[in-house]
């Protein structure tokens, strides 16, 4: 007895449980769930009244259910089979029908019915309940027939009550209804505020010429704060009419509008409409705007010379210039840049040499658009003397300025000229890559002037060929200051590493290489990196013996940016035995860069960690030996990585290895491997590593016993 | 995203130049009074804003221009007394020195946005309420003659969106669309790789984000005390009121009831699918054919553009659909916005950026067109206010990218293959598609 009380307490304790977590789920919301089946119209019967179910699953399916079978029906070519829906679907609303499902019904004629369910819906505009006459309001206001539209007439010659009243102004005006107007246009001289606002609102949309009218005739006696109300509705008929090509009808509301009497917001909003529609003729109007005294029109007005196309408008915008502050002149030269039409480059060409630093600016900002190749001097003398942001713009526009010529003419600039214009010329020739350019530039490496000098040797870095070494060499063995010095061996070195005649580049260095004294000489033997082969590795060896330490580092610098394999094992040589660590490491890093390339199979990668590790004490060596492991699928590269997870310098990498490697073994992963794995579960932040490490501890098989 | 930009509103004219463009007229009272940064200009140069909707977005936007000593909050707008209440004390303690000397005269706090709307001394809104609202809210701003940065997906329907570009255009404001990846440099760069022809031709584009909008069912719950549950509803449909129906919450919440808003389609969709469109090049047009996964074309839902590239929506229902799709080797899935063309392929997302080959991840160079660079979200739209340029997500741009979600919930909604005419931005030969373009409103709001 006590058990079987027990066990029933125990059972009722759950269901209430389950009950209130039930109830719990619920509140938050139900999901519909597609039907397993096409629904038909027989199915109404049944899915009607579960649209309104207390079980919220349920009507949540039902609702899903109807909504399938309206949209099915309502596909193009079946216009039978939707209007039988349709029916169907009205034939519902009768009062017996709960009123949550009458609401869903109308909302599918809203989306599927046309006129044969007009006096259902009509008959709802009467009904007893809000919901059910506003749902059928919005359901033949989106109804395309005929029928509709003389309902919803025949309804607001009819509404009574205020707020119905402004609801029907609302659906017959939503339908752009001309029929409608006389109608509106009456309520528009109401009493009530808010009728008039929906009347007004109602015209404004409808937007036709009769809709127009009838607002011009009320608007001087709207209550004030409908004022604007008006002249927005107004405006949107003017907007109308110029869509529908009644260009000259829309202008004249414009200029009804554009008067002193009206708001700022309005008046834009004209000069705006009399831009579009009378193009570079309403340009001066612009123009007047800004020599007048309303600030808060200024910039504005002028957003809209971007409107209108055409080299009589851009005429037009020039003619504004000399009528204007500075600061507005400097926005018309930049709306002429971004208009890019050639009418403009004489006006932008004259700004640039305008007295005020904020016209010049935008001048050389719209040059980047409108200028040649006559403009580079200009530019280059411009970036070469103005400071700031006016530089700035000037550098910008040599760089993005596109056409024929262009790079032939940053070469003559570089070749002759003032040397700081000659030194930016340079300058652009390199972010361009203007190979055109290049012969100049590299002439002006041997320049009598150090800031030219230092440009052209910079700029090789992006210019310069195998063709180019020899001079680059020299000029390199020639450098005195530290700047000089590096911007040559960066330049060396970028142009060794992508050339496409190794044999022709080899040949210029080895040739420069027994001549040269460092720093020079250590510049060459960092280039032989970037070169390989054979004879550059014999060279590279050979001063790996020099006395002189900075070329024994260079050396080691070379070998560790070595292409290929062949480097290793004189890597692996200084790893173990230099006596600076500094070579040690970077003969290290080298020596992984070479393991964990594509190339390398998965036994040499893990037999070059297994080297390196045995080299170094160094954590951050290690946790390079922990990248280029986590690459190698391999119970080996598993055992090396596996112990380095409890070195807290270490941990983060050895987790991402240890999970990466484990995930790629997937079923052969070894018990012993397990602490290893549940600690980068822990360690790690990163989702990816969490879930890797868990799908690899899922797969350990445990051990035999 | 909200960021800690400082905003000088007014700028030196003479002598001086800010950015590339060139110094821009302010809207307003031109001064000669510069101000260097971390300054608090003068109340008289500040921007002043109001907050329409504080709810868990529009709060991070609040927090931000709180902090931000060029911008002046002037109002703020709930229909949550609580959270109106509580906005108002932190402007209020925010500003309490300015206050006390007089310069300032405190926050209002406001239920109804029409009374905000009719405040001559504010400048802009942030407005950041459920999508059902975006456009009468923003389209009375425009009105107003006051610029707006509104919260994405930017409408509720497409036919909504247009008229919001209407409204924003006629009256000449500056309207920066709340897709803030587009100032992120992630998502710039991968655009600027795939316009400049990097991967070469695009022949598919996969979007990984959620699902469309339901009709969601719920019980009903009494109405919080100070919620003004008709108000919230506005221009949907009459419904009993429900805490987690009306929840900003983002897993949930009203972004899932398809009468507020378009799902994940537009929640997320209006973020990758925007970037989608940016990358193509299509921010002045959109696809020309939708077809859902019942077509039985593709494994998913997919777009088809004029130039033939498809899009996926990389998502089912059943979680595998998805999974049929060939994609480049090396890939298992879709992380953000995948693109892929005859030479390779592009992935962002937030914080993310991969690509194949390598190779091409180089800056761009002098032949190829850079893509418009924002600073940050907040901090591009200031700046338009000030030059009245376009910013980075213009009305247009917004517009055009929430229309590719919707065109895809209306396939899943309709379940049948649709062609659409991006210029007439209608369906072609399907009426009852077309029907989905908007929803008429509750009386009385209408669409105007």
């Amino acid at each position: 007895m006590k058990l079987a009380l027990t066990a029933a307490l125990t059972l009722a304790v759950a269901l209430l449980a389950a009950g209130h977590a039930q109830a719990q789920d619920k509140s938050k919301g139900v999901y519909p769930e597609k039907p397993a089946t096409a629904p038909a119209v027989k199915d109404l019967d049944t899915l009607v009244p579960d649209s309104a179910s207390d079980d919220l699953q349920k009507r949540a399916n039902a609702m899903k259910a109807i909504e399938v079978l309206a949209m099915n029906a309502a596909r193009p070519g079946a216009e039978a089979e939707r209007a039988a829906v349709s029916q169907a679907l009205a034939a519902k609303l009768v009062p017996a029908t709960p009123q949550f499902a009458r609401v869903w019904l109308i909302r599918q004629l809203q989306l599927i019915g046309k006129a044969e369910v007009v006096p259902v819906l009509t008959g709802l505009l009467d009904d007893k309940e809000l919901i059910i006459r506003e749902t059928a309001r919005r359901a033949l206001q989106y109804n395309p027939s005929a029928e509709a539209g003389a309902a919803l007439r025949a309804a607001l010659d009819k509404a009574a009550d205020p707020a119905w009243k402004i609801a029907m102004i609302n659906a017959v005006s939503q339908r752009k209804d001309a029929a409608g107007t006389a109608a509106i246009a009456k309520l528009a001289a109401d009493k009530d505020e808010a009728i008039v606002a929906a009347a007004l609102d109602g015209l404004g949309t409808i937007g036709t010429a009769d809709a127009a009218k009838a607002i011009a005739a009320v608007r001087a006696g709207v209550p004030e704060k409908l004022k604007n109300l008006a002249g927005d509705d107004y405006l949107r008929c003017a907007d109308q009419l110029m869509k529908d090509g009644q260009k000259d009808a829309a202008a004249a509301i414009y200029q009804a509008i554009y008067v002193p009497t009206e708001t700022v917001s309005l008046r834009l909003a004209a000069l705006r409409g009399l831009v579009l529609t009378k193009g570079a003729a309403a340009i001066p109007m612009i123009g007047e705007v800004l020599a007048g005294k309303e600030d808060a029109m200024k910039a504005v007005a002028l957003s809209f010379v971007q409107e209108v196309p055409g080299a009589d408008a851009t005429a037009a915008i020039v003619a504004l210039l000399p009528k204007v502050a500075a600061g507005d002149q400097a926005i018309i030269i930049a709306a002429l840049g971004r208009r890019g039409d050639a009418a403009g480059k004489a006006a932008v060409l004259n700004a640039a040499k305008n007295a005020d630093a904020g016209i010049r600016t935008a001048a050389y900002t719209a040059i980047g658009t409108l200028g040649g190749a006559a403009e580079v001097s200009l530019l280059a003398g411009a970036a070469a003397k103005a400071e700031g942001a006016e530089a700035d713009a000037a550098r910008l526009a040599l760089v993005q300025m596109s056409g024929p010529d262009i790079n032939g003419a940053l070469a003559a600039a570089v070749a002759k000229g003032d040397p700081k214009a000659r030194a930016e010329a340079i300058k652009a020739a390199a972010a361009r890559k203007a190979a055109e350019a290049a012969p100049a530039v590299l002439a002006a490496t041997g320049d009598a002037d150090a800031a030219v000098r230092l440009e052209a040797v910079k700029a090789m870095e992006n210019l310069g060929t195998e063709q180019s070494l020899p001079a680059l060499i020299a000029i390199l063995g020639k450098a005195q200051v530290a700047a000089d010095q590096d911007a040559g061996e960066k330049s060396l070195l970028a142009i060794c590493a992508r050339a496409t005649n190794k044999d022709a580049a080899l040949q210029a260095v080895l040739g420069a290489l027994p001549g040269a004294k460092m720093p020079a000489r250590g510049s060459l033997i960092k280039a032989l990196g970037k070169l390989g082969g054979p004879k550059a590795l014999a060279a590279v060896k050979a001063a790996l013996r020099d006395a002189d330490a900075a070329a024994h580092e260079a050396a080691v610098r070379s070998l560790a940016d070595w292409p290929d394999m062949a480097a290793a094992p004189d890597l692996l040589a200084v790893a173990k035995a230099d006596t600076k660590e500094t070579n040690q490491v970077l003969a290290l890093r080298g020596y992984l860069r070479l393991a964990g390339l594509p190339e390398r199979t998965t036994e040499e990668r893990v037999s070059m960690c297994r080297e390196a590790l045995a080299c170094t004490k160094r954590a951050d060596v290690k946790r390079l030996i922990l990248g280029v492991l986590a690459e190698a699928s391999s119970l080996e590269a598993l055992a090396m990585a596996c112990p380095m997870i409890e070195d807290s310098a270490l941990k983060n990498e050895a987790a991402v290895a240890v999970a990466k490697i484990a995930k790629s073994l997937g079923n052969k992963v070894p018990e012993n491997a397990r602490p290893a794995l549940e600690a980068a579960r822990t360690i790690s932040k990163d989702k990816k590593v969490i879930a890797d490490a868990e799908d690899a501890l899922k797969k350990i098989k445990p051990a035999k016993k | 995203m909200p960021g800690k930009m400082q905003l000088s509103r007014r700028l030196l004219l003479k002598g001086a130049a800010a950015g590339a463009l060139g110094v821009a007229a302010a809207p307003y009272v031109i001064t000669s009074t510069a101000l260097g940064a971390g300054a608090r200009p003068p109340a008289s140069e500040r921007l002043t804003l109001g907050h329409i909707g504080i709810g868990n977005q529009g709060s991070g936007h609040f927090g931000s221009m709180l902090g931000n000593a060029g911008v002046q909050i002037l109002a703020v707008c709930d229909v949550r007394k609580t959270v109106r209440d509580s906005c108002q004390k932190r402007v209020d303690d925010r500003y309490a020195d300015e206050r006390s000397s007089g310069k300032y005269q405190g926050c209002a706090a406001y239920n109804d946005f029409r009374d905000l709307m009719a405040r001559q001394d504010v400048d802009a809104f942030i407005i950041a309420v459920p999508d059902h609202w975006h456009a009468l809210i923003s389209i009375a701003a425009a009105k107003a003659g006051k610029d707006i940065y509104c919260e994405k997906p930017m409408a509720l329907t497409i036919r909504q969106a247009r008229a919001m570009v209407s409204a924003v255009r006629r009256y000449g404001r500056v309207f920066q669309t709340g897709s803030q990846q587009r100032s992120s440099p992630e998502f710039r760069k991968g655009c600027e790789y795939v316009r400049n022809g990097r991967i070469g031709k695009i022949t598919d584009v996969y979007v990984n984000v959620g699902g469309p909008s339901v009709e969601k069912q719920f019980p009903e719950e009494p109405i919080p005390e100070g919620f003004d549950w008709d108000f919230w509803l506005g221009p949907a449909p009459w419904v009993l009121h429900n805490a987690e129906r009306c929840s900003g919450n983002y897993g949930g919440g009203w972004r899932h009831v398809r009468d507020y808003s378009g799902g994940m389609m537009t929640d997320w969709g209006a973020h990758h699918f925007d970037i989608t469109q940016w990358g193509l090049g299509m921010d002045a047009t959109g696809p020309v054919e939708i077809h859902p996964p019942e077509s039985g074309k593709f494994p998913t839902l997919t777009y088809k553009y004029a130039t033939g590239t498809l899009l996926h929506h990389f998502w089912s229902a059943d979680g595998k659909a998805q999974n049929q799709y060939k994609l480049p080797e090396g890939k298992n899935g879709a992380n953000g916005v995948l693109f892929v063309g005859e030479k390779g392929w592009v992935e962002v997302n937030r914080g993310h950026f991969a690509c194949f080959p390598e190779s091409i991840d180089t800056p761009l160079g002098p032949g190829e067109k850079p893509l418009y660079k924002s600073p940050e979200h907040h901090q591009d739209w200031f700046n338009c206010i000030k030059t009245r340029q376009k910013p980075i997500c213009d009305v247009e741009v917004g517009c055009r990218s929430v229309s590719v979600c919707h065109l895809g919930n209306i396939a899943y909604w309709t379940g049948r293959s649709l062609k659409w005419d991006p210029a007439k931005e209608e369906f072609i030969g399907d009426d009852e598609a077309n029907r989905w373009l908007d929803r008429p409103m509750r009386a009385p709001w209408r669409l105007v």
